[in-house]
C-alpha cells in the first residue's frame, strides 16, 4: 500500500511470578498466574522491507502510535524492539551476535490498530521454543523499573547505557564461551559493564526472577553510579565476609526488595521438567536465623538495615527510619561513592548521616543488627570495623600481620587495610610470606599499584607516586588455605 | 569490584583429559561472580554414557538435595534425586555416577543442589554439555535495517 497511515496500539508481554513458601520449602514460576503487562518506553518502529520509516517508544501503559508514508511495494512491519531510550537498556542475544531482541507483525491494510504480545510459550512441562517470547520484555522492564524509580525520586541521575544479555541457550555450564550461551550464572559483569541473565529450559531460566535481575541491576548501579570496592568471590548467609563484599552483597539484595516492591526474593530453577526454587525475605529474619553472625561483615545484616532504612512498614523498636528511595541513592552517589576509606556499610552509613537521616533512629536500627553507632566512613562507632582500618601514623612501617587461612580470600580475616597519608614522594608497599598474598593500593576506589603473583613463599611488592594530603587505603589479601593463622611480614616505606 | 586480584575460579573451569579412561572431567566452581547461589564445587567425569558427578561442600550443610536430570536429548537412568536429607561438613564431598543416553550432537547434563545452608535454603544449577555439535536452534529472524541495527525477531502474538 502506499500513502501516509497511522497504525496504533498497545506492546505488552506476559509476566510470570515466581513463588516461594517457607513453610513447605516449595517453589516455581507460577503460569498460571501470569499476567499482561505492558512494556514501559519500549521501542516501536515500522519498517517497509528494512528500511525504518518511522519510529516511537511506548507510553507507560505500553500504548503506541506511529503516523508513516509507505512508497515501496516491500512488506510494511511493525517491530516492538527489547530497547528503552531513557535510560537506554538494551536486551541482546549474545548467543546471536549481538542482535537485539524484538517481536513483529505485519501492518493491517490501511494502518489502524495493532496489538503486539509477547508470550511466555510455557506448554505445561517445557517452553515451546518459538511462543518463547517474552523472556527479553520481562529482563527490559525489570531493568528500566529499577532506574524509572530512581529517576522518580532524583530526575538528574543518568544512568549510562546497559546491555543485557539473556537468550535462550544461556546456560549454567562454564567450559565454552559466553557466545555460546556459557554463562555458569547470571551475574554483572564488571569487565564489560555488562549483565548476563540465564535462560536455558530445563535448567535455569532467570528471565522472570525479578529479584535476581534487579540484584545484578544494583551492581550496575553500584559500577556506574556509585561505587564498589568489593573483591568478589563465592558468598553466602553467616559468612563473616571482608565488609566491602558484605556491604555489596547486602546492597543487591537489598535493592531486590526495594525496587520490586516485594521483600521476598526467590530464584527458581529446573530439575528436568521439575521446578525448584528458594529464597529469603530481605526484610525479615528466618526462625531460626539466616544471619548466625550479624554485623558489618554479614550480607544479612547489610541487606535488612538497608530495606528497613528504606521502607515505610517499620517495625516497632528498632525500625523507626523511612527515608525512602532519595536518600539511599544520596548516599550510594555521594558519600559512599566518594569515600577516602573502602565502600562498606561505614561509607553508607556516613551518607545517610549527612542527608539528615535521625540519629537516634539511625542508631537503633544499626545496633539491632550488632552495628555499632558508626560517624565515619572509616567505621568509628563500629569497633570491628574501625579495627580494619589501621592508620599508618608514621613511614616506614614494619610489622607482622596475621591472617586466617580457614576461611577464603574474600573474608574478613583474610584482609588488612592500612590507611597512609601521601606525602608527595613515591611510596613503596611490600609483603612476604609463605603463603601467597597479594597487595593493592587505592585512591577513593581507584587503584594506584597492586601485587599479585599468584606464589606461594613470595614477596609482593609496588611502588606509587603519592600526592601530598591525599589519603590511600593498601589492603593486604591472603590466599593461604591453611588451618589456622599465618604471617605476613608487611612494610610501607618513603625514601 | 575493582580489585585486580579477582581470582575467577569460574572463568577458568578447568578442563582436562584423563587419558586411561577416555573421560573429560569438568569443573564448575561455586561462582565467584553472579547472583546469590549455594556454596558448592561441582566436577562431572564425562564418559560416552555416563559421569561421575562429584558435589563438594563449601560450609556446613544440611537437608541437601541433589538431583540430576538432562536436556536437548540427554536423558538420565535411574533416579533422578541422587542425594537427599543428608548433612555435610565445609570441605566434605560426595561422589556418584550417573547412567545416561544421549544423542548424538551436543546435549547437557544438569545437577541441581539445594541444602540448608547457616539457617537459610540456597540453591545452584550447574551443567555439563556432553558431546559436540551445533548449538540448539533458537527461533526467530536476524535482521539489518538499512540503518544497521540488527535485530531478532520473533513473532508477536496479537
Amino acid at each position: 500500500m502506499t500513502g501516509t497511515f497511522t497504525i496504533s496500539g498497545r506492546v505488552t508481554y506476559d509476566f510470570v511470578p515466581a513463588i516461594y513458601s517457607f513453610a513447605t520449602d516449595t517453589g516455581r514460576l507460577n503460569f498460571a498466574a501470569a499476567s499482561q503487562r505492558p512494556v514501559r518506553r519500549g521501542e516501536v518502529r515500522v519498517l517497509q522491507g528494512t528500511t525504518v520509516l518511522a519510529t516511537t517508544n511506548t507510553a507507560m501503559d505500553g500504548t503506541y502510535s506511529l503516523t508513516f508514508t509507505s512508497n515501496g511495494s516491500a512488506p510494511l512491519s511493525v517491530q516492538a524492539v527489547a530497547r528503552t531510550a531513557n535510560p537506554v537498556v538494551i536486551v541482546e542475544d549474545n548467543t546471536s551476535n549481538n542482535a537485539v531482541w524484538a517481536i513483529g507483525a505485519g501492518v493491517p491494510p490501511g494502518g489502524g490498530t495493532l496489538n503486539l504480545h509477547a508470550t511466555h510459550g510455557w506448554t505445561g512441562t517445557s517452553y515451546n521454543a518459538t511462543t518463547r517470547t517474552a523472556g527479553p520484555f520481562a529482563v527490559l522492564d525489570s531493568m528500566y523499573g529499577a532506574a524509572a524509580a530512581f529517576l522518580a525520586v532524583r530526575p538528574n541521575l543518568v544512568f549510562p547505557p546497559l546491555k543485557v544479555n539473556w537468550s535462550p541457550r544461556n546456560t549454567t555450564a562454564t567450559n565454552g564461551p559466553v557466545s555460546q550461551g556459557y554463562l555458569g550464572t547470571s551475574y554483572f559483569d564488571y569487565e564489560d559493564n555488562e549483565i548476563y541473565i540465564v535462560g536455558k529450559d530445563g535448567v535455569d531460566t532467570d528471565e522472570y526472577d525479578n529479584h535476581v535481575i534487579v540484584h545484578e541491576w544494583g551492581h550496575y548501579f553500584e559500577a556506574n553510579l556509585s561505587r564498589s570496592d568489593s573483591l568478589g568471590g563465592n558468598h553466602g548467609t553467616g559468612d563473616i565476609l571482608d565488609p566491602r563484599d558484605a556491604f555489596a552483597e547486602g546492597w543487591g539484595n537489598a535493592a531486590s526488595g526495594m525496587l520490586t516492591g516485594d521483600p521476598l526474593y526467590v530464584d527458581t530453577s529446573f530439575s528436568g521438567s521439575t521446578q525448584d526454587a528458594w529464597g529469603f525475605d530481605v526484610e525479615t529474619d528466618s526462625n531460626p536465623t539466616d544471619d548466625p553472625n550479624p554485623g558489618v561483615f554479614s550480607e544479612s545484616s547489610v541487606m535488612r538495615l538497608m530495606y528497613d532504612a528504606f521502607d515505610s512498614t517499620n517495625e516497632a523498636g528498632y525500625d523507626q527510619l523511612s527515608l525512602g528511595l532519595g536518600a539511599i541513592s544520596d548516599a550510594m552517589t555521594g558519600a559512599h561513592r566518594n569515600t577516602d576509606a573502602l565502600t562498606t556499610v561505614a561509607s553508607f552509613i556516613t551518607g545517610l548521616r549527612a542527608g539528615g537521616a535521625n540519629a537516634t533512629q539511625l542508631n537503633a536500627l544499626l545496633a539491632h543488627f550488632s552495628v555499632g553507632p558508626i560517624t565515619t566512613d572509616f567505621g568509628d562507632g563500629d569497633a570491628a570495623l574501625r579495627a580494619k582500618f589501621a592508620t599508618v601514623s608514621a613511614l616506614p612501617l614494619n610489622q607482622t600481620a596475621s591472617l586466617d587461612g580457614r576461611v577464603d580470600y574474600n573474608f574478613s580475616g583474610q584482609n588488612r587495610y592500612y590507611v597512609v597519608q601521601g606525602n608527595g614522594a613515591r611510596i613503596t608497599v611490600t609483603a612476604t610470606s609463605a603463603e601467597d598474598v597479594g597487595l593493592t593500593g587505592y585512591r577513593r576506589g581507584s587503584i594506584v599499584g597492586y601485587a599479585d603473583d599468584y606464589l606461594d613463599n613470595a614477596t609482593e611488592t609496588f611502588s606509587f607516586n603519592s600526592t601530598a594530603g591525599a589519603t590511600y587505603v593498601i589492603n593486604l589479601t591472603g590466599y593461604g588455605a591453611v588451618n589456622g593463622n599465618y604471617n605476613v611480614t608487611f612494610s610501607i616505606t618513603s625514601p | 569490584m575493582n580489585s585486580p586480584m579477582i581470582r575467577s575460579a569460574f572463568a577458568c573451569a578447568a578442563l582436562f583429559f584423563a587419558a586411561c579412561t577416555h573421560s573429560t572431567t569438568v569443573a564448575s566452581p561455586a561462582p565467584e561472580k553472579g547472583k546469590p547461589s549455594a556454596p558448592v564445587a561441582v566436577t562431572a567425569q564425562l564418559a560416552q554414557s555416563s559421569a561421575r558427578v562429584t558435589v563438594t561442600f563449601e560450609a556446613d550443610v544440611k537437608d541437601v538435595v541433589v538431583s540430576v536430570s538432562g536436556v536437548d536429548g540427554l536423558a538420565v537412568a535411574g533416579e533422578a534425586t541422587v542425594l537427599q536429607g543428608q548433612a555435610f561438613a565445609k570441605g566434605e564431598s560426595r561422589s556418584f555416577d550417573v547412567a545416561y543416553t544421549r544423542p548424538a550432537g551436543r546435549a547437557e547434563l544438569v545437577v541441581n543442589v539445594s541444602g540448608d545452608f547457616g539457617g537459610g535454603k540456597r540453591g545452584r544449577v550447574a551443567s555439563f554439555v556432553v558431546g559436540e555439535g551445533p548449538l540448539p536452534a533458537s527461533p526467530g529472524e536476524v535482521m539489518t535495517t538499512d540503518q544497521g541495527d540488527t535485530v531478532k525477531v520473533m513473532p508477536a502474538a496479537q
